[in-house]
């Protein structure tokens, strides 16, 4: 069973993967510290993990358990971005560098020359 | 209670059109200002816009666009049962103008519209901002001493995100730069202008500009040029952060940052990326503008200033009030055996809501006596509770002899009569002596 996992669903794994079977608390804690998430950032992503099936959820305590091994995992191809996701509402609210539309081929290698022309 | 619904209409109308033709200005300015002239010229221009769009103000002055217009023939006149702003021209005694019991549909409608706009993007906002917070934190010691030379007030952190195709940043009381996941942070040089150029939105809060340049939209969500303004000023928004990294890395670095957007664009493009089939695109307008900076001249910035205060002026400003005013009445109600309190104001509601047609009036008083007015023909001739007299006091001035009226005299006793109209509110049928 493939399950495709983003970063920071990996990172969720990754602190089972070392410390073993945790409390969804306990989680929490500890990512709190390591990388600044808060509570639910953290309840939230384990959610998904569970819908995705790489974490199995028991009680009592919420006791998160890894089904998937770290070789098992694998990682999200990345064109599932929010920018696509959102139909691009993503850059009228956000201050985003480039803009939602894409360029085609043609149209980056004008703007190329176009820079090279004027150096 | 609905009178006030109506009110509120007429003013959101009337910031509306204001607002639009002040965006055509913008618009304008966009076009003729040169590239010396600083992008923050027109960001402040879009403020004044924004500003008229969202804060209920009222400068009158002789000098506004409105003035001249509203003393050609036409008064900008709404008519509450269609609550749309028409022009009509004004004489006396020619529109009936009344109130209505009921809710105009248009106000249901648009309350509907700008609720469902509301919505929509709050529901993106808070989507993303979810998952921006799921974000990792970047080990970098070269990207930990940037940030540390580049201080702000507010905590600024860089993570990074394999959810995101481009950088960019959010929060407004603790930014955070989102970078994505596969940039090189080795490529010192790219990432310096990604940071500085992320960093110039948050020191000018960009992300608090774009926020309410949205609610201006969904206030005013019926009309386009609103959403056109959002377009605009969004781009206008990166041109000025462009600018802002040029300026702080030097001219020659132009060319270089040029280049770095462009091989950004060309990794998130895929093969099967949506083929952009529409010529006017954002990065072409910046990579030209980046490629025809050649600094800012202060005298161009100095037209540009000046532009903006005639803009302001001219088209931010109201009308100078020639009309009728209605501000301070006092109501005297007595007692009746026919009408409520309600009712009665009502009544008084129609009448100040005509009085602006009375120019150079000033309306000091209306009253109802049910004695006088059951004696008046009029009343009589209907059945009770359909028609009233209302008596009124007003002052007038020399601007008022246009109208008919003696120039600073006192009317006393000027009757207003008033019939019940089929949606439970007050006509003026006529008025006087």
């Amino acid at each position: 069973m493939d399950v495709k996992l983003f970063d920071s669903e990996l990172k969720i794994m990754d602190v089972l993967w070392r410390e073993g079977t945790l409390p969804a608390k306990r989680i929490a804690e500890i990512l709190a510290l390591e990388v600044g998430w808060n509570k639910n950032t953290t309840y939230t992503l384990i959610n998904r993990c569970i819908k995705k099936g790489a974490i199995e959820r028991s009680e009592p305590n919420f006791l998160c358990r890894a089904l998937i091994s770290r070789a098992e995992a694998q990682n999200s191809e990345t064109d599932e971005l929010i920018d696509k996701m959102y139909g691009g509402s993503a850059f009228g609210l956000f201050a985003s560098l480039l803009g939602r539309k894409r360029l085609t081929r043609e149209q980056l290698d004008e703007l190329k020359d176009m820079v090279d022309q004027m150096k | 209670m609905f009178f006030s619904d109506i009110s509120l209409t007429m003013d959101l109308l009337q910031m509306s059109v204001s607002g639009g033709i002040l965006i055509l200005a913008v618009c304008l300015l966009r076009c003729i200002a040169p590239a010396s002239m600083p992008k923050k010229v027109i960001l402040l221009a879009w403020l004044i816009a924004l500003v008229r769009l969202l804060v209920p103000f009222s400068l009158p002055s002789v000098l506004s666009l409105y003035s001249r217009v509203e003393q050609e023939i036409f008064i900008l006149t709404p008519t509450p049962d269609t609550a749309l702003a028409s022009f009509l021209p004004l004489s006396p005694r020619m529109e009936a103008i009344g109130t209505s019991a009921f809710p105009s549909v248009w106000l249901v409608l648009y309350l509907a519209g700008a609720l469902i706009c509301a919505a929509w993007f709050a529901a993106s906002y808070f989507k993303c901002r979810r998952e921006f917070s799921a974000s990792l934190p970047v080990e970098n010691a070269w990207i930990r001493s940037w940030v540390s030379e580049h201080r702000l007030l507010r905590p600024l952190s860089v993570r990074q995100s394999d959810r995101i195709g481009a950088p960019l940043t959010y929060g407004i009381f603790c930014p955070v730069i989102l970078l994505p996941k596969h940039t090189d942070l080795n490529d010192r040089q790219s990432v310096t202008f990604i940071l500085e150029h992320e960093c110039a939105h948050i020191r000018r809060f960009d992300a608090l500009w774009k926020i309410l340049l949205t609610a201006a939209v969904c206030v005013h969500w019926f009309n386009p040029l609103v959403w056109l303004m959002l377009s605009l000023a969004n781009r206008d928004i990166e041109l000025a952060c462009d600018e802002a990294v040029v300026r702080h890395c030097g001219i020659a670095s132009a060319p270089y940052y040029a280049k770095a957007l462009l091989c950004m664009e060309e990794k998130r493009s895929f093969p099967h990326s949506l083929y952009n089939s529409f010529s006017k695109n954002a990065l072409k307008t910046r990579i030209t503008a980046l490629m025809k900076n050649r600094g800012i001249s202060s005298l161009t910035t100095a037209v540009g200033v000046f532009l903006l205060v005639i803009l302001f002026v001219v088209f931010a400003t109201s009308s100078l009030q020639i009309g009728g005013d209605a501000s301070h009445v006092e109501r005297i109600i007595g007692e009746s055996e026919i009408f409520t309190e309600a009712e009665i104001n009502d009544m008084m509601d129609a009448v100040i809501r005509f009085f602006p047609a009375f120019e150079g009036c000033t309306l000091h008083e209306l009253s109802y006596d049910e004695a006088v007015s059951l004696r008046e023909p009029y009343v009589q001739k209907a059945p009770t509770g359909q028609r009233a007299v209302l008596l009124s006091t007003f002052d007038t001035t020399e601007i008022s002899a246009d109208s008919g009226f003696n120039p600073d005299f006192t009317y006393r006793r000027w009757m207003w009569l008033l019939e019940k109209n089929p949606l439970g509110g007050w006509t003026i049928y006529d008025w006087g002596y």
